[in-house]
Formats: C-alpha cells, structure tokens, sequence
C-alpha cells in the first residue's frame, strides 16, 4: 500500500477501528516505512496528550445556576406572551358581546318604561341585562 | 431506574423524572459543551439550551436510542446552528491566532501553556471536526455511535476524524 493511504488509515487504527485484515497490512507497512512509522509514533503521542488534557474547572464545576428554574422561568416568558395575546384577542370579542347587551339594555330600558304599566315582568329582564353589563364590566 | 423508565414515567405526566435524567447526564454534557466551546459561560448556556430543548421534545421521543444520545444529538444541533453564525468571527479569529502563534513558538512553552494551545487548537477545527474528534477522544464513543448522533455515515465520522487529528498536528507540530 502507498504511504498516503496508510496515512488515512493511521485515525482508525488508532481506534482500533479497522478491519483485521486492512490492520494487519498497516503494521506491515509501517514495520517497513520509516516515514510513516515516525508519523504513527507522533500521533499515539499526540493521542496520549489529548487524552490527558484538562479543561479549568469552575469553582463548582458544574453550572451554579439551577436549571429546572431556568427551564421553567424560560418557558414563562413565552407562557406570559401566549397569557397577553388571548387576552388582546379575546378582549374585544368580550367586548363586541358586551357593547349589543348594552345597547339592547338601552333600547330595553326605552320600550320597558313605555311598557311598564302593562307588563311588569320586563322590568325584571331589564335588571339581569344590567347585572349581566355589570359582571362585563368587572371581567 | 433506568434511563428510558423515566422517560416513559415523564412522557406519562411525572415530569419529576426530568430531573433525575438531568442529575445523571447534566456533568457529562457540560464538560463535552466545555470541550467544544472552550469557555465556561458559553459551555453553561450550551447546556441550558439542551436541557431545554430536551424537556420540550421529550414528550415526542421515541426511545429509539439511549437517551443520553438523544441529548447529545440535541446538543450538536444546537451548537452546530450557532457554529453557523460565528463562522466568519472564527475565520478572524484564525487569522489572528497565526500571528499569535508565530509569537508562541519564539518561546519555551511550559505543560499549562501547551494545554492552553492544545484547546484552543481543538477550539478552532471546523465544527464536524471538533465535534467528531470530542466524541471518540472524550466521551469514547464508537464510529457506530458517533455516526448515528451526528447523523452522518461512519466512513464521514472515519475522515472528519482523520482529519481532525492530522489538523492538530499541524497545529500543534513536533511541540508535545
């Protein structure tokens, strides 16, 4: 095998990934080639080094913050958006209901003083319309 | 119990399980963020943002891999993503680091002065690199496993690794 190729594979054997065979051809290569035999030397050594480099640590190693916290304040904020968009959208609905209740009260409240002497129960209807306007109010 | 026995309880509505599977993976997953990102903040938000995005999706995972390599792949995405945007600031970045290290080399390097090189070397491989290179060296995983977390073939994690490997040499030449 050419040394380029043997080259590529130095990685995988370094890994102990390569086939058997493709294995065996490599130490062969290697027992003959000084060239890539002081390459596969200085990358077991570079192996060796990586293995045993070591990141500083923080003080408490790992993250101080709480995540489940974190998660849940992360998750608030879209919550909080979501909470703010129904209320803008429902409000006017709320409202568009609430505003013909008010003007039938009105109209209600009209005919009901004209109406009055002859049928008492509509001034009882008008009452629940105003409780009703009362309770949008509060909402 | 084991990893997916949690999932399940979680996916069931004990959402108290999360944190189990987070004390259990959350020291592994930081120090690999630490290894890719090099930076201690950076390494925390990277995990914030996994655990996250894991706690949004796990009621859609389908145990059809461990769950830490669940996390992983989610990790690698995200990092991938934002890897995008700093493409061009580690292109400058590199371009000055080769004026640094000309500067470097005009002195004796002492052992914490090689590890500082060494990580900000593996800092700047191209990201599949970086990452493949974090994987099989750190967390000694298999070619198998690392092509089904990076979700590409084993003779791609083969060659990113190789390559990787011979990127640091260059890098990091006869010094070691």
């Amino acid at each position: 095998m050419e040394c380029n190729v043997i080259l590529d594979h130095l990685s995988a054997k370094l890994d102990g990934e390569l086939s058997p065979l493709l294995d065996a051809m490599t130490d062969n290569h290697l027992m003959n080639c000084v060239e890539c035999n002081k390459e596969w030397q200085a990358l077991q050594k570079q192996e060796q080094f990586l293995q045993s480099l070591s990141w500083p640590e923080t003080a408490t190693s790992i993250p101080s913050r709480n995540k489940k916290q974190n998660i849940f304040r992360s998750l608030a904020f879209p919550a909080a958006v979501a909470a703010t968009l129904a209320f803008v959208l429902i409000f006017p609905w709320l409202k568009q209901i609430a505003i013909p209740q008010n003007n039938i009260a009105k109209k209600k409240t009209t005919n009901d003083q004209k109406l009055t002497k002859t049928t008492p129960n509509l001034h009882v209807s008008t009452k629940e319309t105003s409780m009703v306007n009362t309770t949008m109010k509060n909402l | 119990m084991e990893d997916d026995g949690l999932v399940l309880q979680f996916q069931a509505g004990k959402h108290q399980s999360f944190d189990i599977l987070v004390e259990r993976h959350k020291n592994r997953l930081y120090y690999f963020a630490l290894r890719l990102v090099n930076d201690h903040q950076e390494a925390e938000d990277l995990l914030q943002e996994t655990l996250i995005r894991a706690y949004r999706a796990l009621d859609r995972f389908r145990l059809e891999s461990s769950f830490s390599s669940w996390l992983f792949t989610i990790m690698i995405n995200h990092f991938r993503s934002t890897s995008r945007k700093k493409r061009l600031k580690i292109v400058m970045g590199n371009a000055l680091e080769h004026i640094t290290d000309k500067k470097r080399d005009q002195k004796i390097m002492d052992g914490n002065e090689m590890q500082e090189m060494a990580r900000q070397a593996i800092e700047q491989l191209p990201p599949k690199q970086k990452l493949v290179l974090n994987l099989k060296v750190y967390e000694q995983m298999s070619y198998r496993e690392i092509s089904q977390i990076m979700e590409m073939s084993v003779e791609s994690v083969k060659a990113n690794l190789s390559y990787a490997r011979k990127n640091l040499r260059k890098r990091l030449g006869d010094k070691i």
